[in-house]
């Protein structure tokens, strides 16, 4: 049986609010915080992407609002309807706190936030983006009461704006830890994956930015040819999956969950594939997508190979897959070992306690606080 | 110039708009001034003689995969609410209005649900706003005290949406998931009210069709 609103009116509540992007990488990101928050809080999403129902499976309530790209309306028009739509959240969740994670605070959030002065701020933000780009947003961080920024492994080599930029600054944030996930042969079963043999799953493209086909057929045939099989995701916002022969579709949330199905992954280099990749051990061949507007993910991906975490390539076509995968293949075991040793750990109860903690919910966490 | 470079420019231009002397006073009281003027608006529309009605005036959004042209960004928008259905029920009634849309060339949709009918939405192109289903509000928290009643929070977000999006009109369905019969003779109706000059086609059925 439902709770009743009368009995809800009374609890603590956060609102994760996220933008579209182009994957599920903001999602993602506000689940993980979410999950680590005392069960007596209430977490409502609302988003502006098309995943959004995901959620549910998290045990929370979801809106969705449609971005101005789903929706054509001219930017103007749709900053007044995010304005309204917001405020009208405000009003009726009554949250403690709202968390937005995505890199570009929208005109007429701030406008819902004055409206609604009780309820506490956060813009959750990554870092990593491409070196002169996107500045003038970091001046919307006045609209917030704290930036938090989850931490990147491959933080020494970012040379983005928001590297002098004031934050409170956690660990890595992936939503699971090792012992989270399941374990091979449920993961295989649950995925309704082949119980023997090699495989590995290919997620290469961000959600619906750019066609990667060739890119995952070149993949699948590397690997074939290695005797492994082949993976692919099927995310619910993609336009279209790929599906070939010899192809497994794999559609769960969080796939992470299962990672231990796989031996080998083939990924873009987008902040969770990479960190889920190195923090949870999957040998990796990472293959940045440079057409993001923002996420340097040219950068975090030759730093991982510099480090010996991971192989990187910047394309797969061209002849160049079957050497890789041999290499990805002979000694990404060794490269996870790796990561794995250096690995700091997961930011994300240190986040979820910075949250509370600005919401005057909890007491101030053993978070890094730069300037 | 492409899209992007188009689209910086017109942020540029809106920057300096914003920031030329005089911006607020004109935003704020001129311009107010100039619209509450009755006999400035009448002297206006005797000289201009702007063309008014139906199809005349250019609506933002998403045109959808049905409908093709020069002039789609003209046809009126139509909402489509959909509440209370099942997944199959919806499935039919985008079916209907994709039909008479594409036999009308004449509209263009919204779509209104309460299900996450996204891929079915994509699949015709429609922009699509989700409300919460009925049965899922007691379960939503809410801190606003007395609780907003449900049919209160459709009211306000029905009239949003008729204006932020411009619609023309919203129609409904039946509770069986059927266009309801008057928006469907309305919405037959709408194609002899649009200028006669106006290239609308309908769209080459594409890989993304249902």
């Amino acid at each position: 049986m439902l709770p009743r609103c009368d009995i809800i009116a009374g609890m603590p509540s956060v609102l994760l609010v996220s933008s579209n992007g182009a994957g599920m990488g903001h999602l993602t990101r506000l689940l993980a915080y979410g999950r680590r928050m005392p069960a007596d809080v209430r977490r409502h999403v609302v988003s502006m992407s098309q995943a959004v129902p995901v959620v549910a499976s998290e045990g929370l309530t979801w809106e969705y609002l449609p971005s101005q790209g789903a929706t054509g309306l001219r930017p103007a028009t749709w900053r007044s309807l995010l304005a309204d739509r917001m405020s009208e959240v405000l009003g009726r969740v009554d949250p403690d706190v709202l968390v937005f994670d995505g890199t570009h605070p929208y005109s007429g959030l701030d406008v819902a936030l004055a409206a609604h002065p009780r309820t506490r701020a956060v813009w959750s933000r990554r870092a990593m983006w491409k070196p002169g780009r996107n500045g003038a947003q970091l001046d919307k961080a006045a609209w917030f009461d704290v930036v938090l920024e989850p931490g990147d492994l491959a933080a020494d080599a970012d040379r983005g704006e928001t590297v002098t930029a004031a934050a409170t600054r956690v660990r890595p944030v992936t939503m699971l830890d090792r012992e989270d996930l399941s374990d091979r042969a449920t993961a295989r079963a649950a995925l309704g994956l082949p119980a023997d043999g090699p495989l590995a799953l290919v997620s290469l493209g961000a959600g619906n930015i750019n066609d990667t086909g060739d890119e995952v057929g070149a993949a699948v045939r590397a690997l074939r040819s290695q005797g492994v099989g082949a993976c692919v995701t099927a995310p619910s916002i993609a336009e279209r999956a790929y599906a070939g022969d010899d192809v497994h579709l794999v559609r769960h949330f969080p796939l992470s969950e299962h990672f231990r199905a796989f031996d080998h992954v083939v990924t873009a280099a987008g902040y969770n594939s990479v960190h889920e990749a190195l923090r949870l051990g999957v040998p990796a061949l990472l293959v940045p997508n440079d057409a993001t507007s923002l996420d340097d993910q040219v950068t975090r991906a030759r730093h991982a190979a510099e480090r010996g975490w991971a192989l990187t390539a910047r394309t797969l076509t061209g002849g160049r897959a079957d050497a890789l995968v041999e290499e990805l293949v002979a000694r990404g075991p060794e490269l996870a070992a790796r990561a794995q040793a250096q690995d700091p750990g997961n930011g994300a109860a240190d986040a979820a306690q910075e949250i509370l903690r600005v919401a005057g919910l909890a007491a101030a966490p053993g978070t890094g606080t730069a300037s | 110039m492409t899209p992007t470079t188009s689209r910086t420019r017109q942020q540029q231009l809106a920057r300096w708009a914003r920031r030329a002397p005089g911006y607020r006073t004109a935003v704020d009281r001129v311009l107010p001034a100039v619209r509450r003027n009755a006999t400035l608006t009448d002297v206006v529309f005797r000289v201009f003689l702007p063309r008014h009605g139906v199809g005349t005036l250019p609506v933002p959004l998403v045109p959808g995969r049905h409908l093709s042209g020069r002039d789609t960004a003209l046809l009126p928008v139509v909402g489509i609410v959909g509440l209370g259905l099942s997944d199959d029920q919806v499935g039919s009634l985008v079916e209907e209005v994709a039909t008479l849309q594409r036999a009308e060339r004449s509209f263009r949709v919204l779509l209104v649900l309460d299900r996450p009918a996204f891929a079915l939405a994509r699949s015709h192109g429609y922009a699509v706003e989700v409300l919460v289903p009925h049965a899922a509000w007691a379960g939503h928290p809410q801190g606003a005290s007395p609780p907003v009643p449900w049919e209160d929070y459709v009211g306000r977000r029905l009239a949003d949406v008729l204006d932020h999006y411009q619609l023309w009109h919203l129609a409904r369905s039946t509770p069986e998931g059927r266009l309801d019969p008057l928006d469907e003779v309305l919405l037959r109706n709408v194609a002899a009210r649009l200028p006669a000059s106006l290239q609308v086609d309908t769209a080459p059925v594409t890989r993304g069709d249902p």
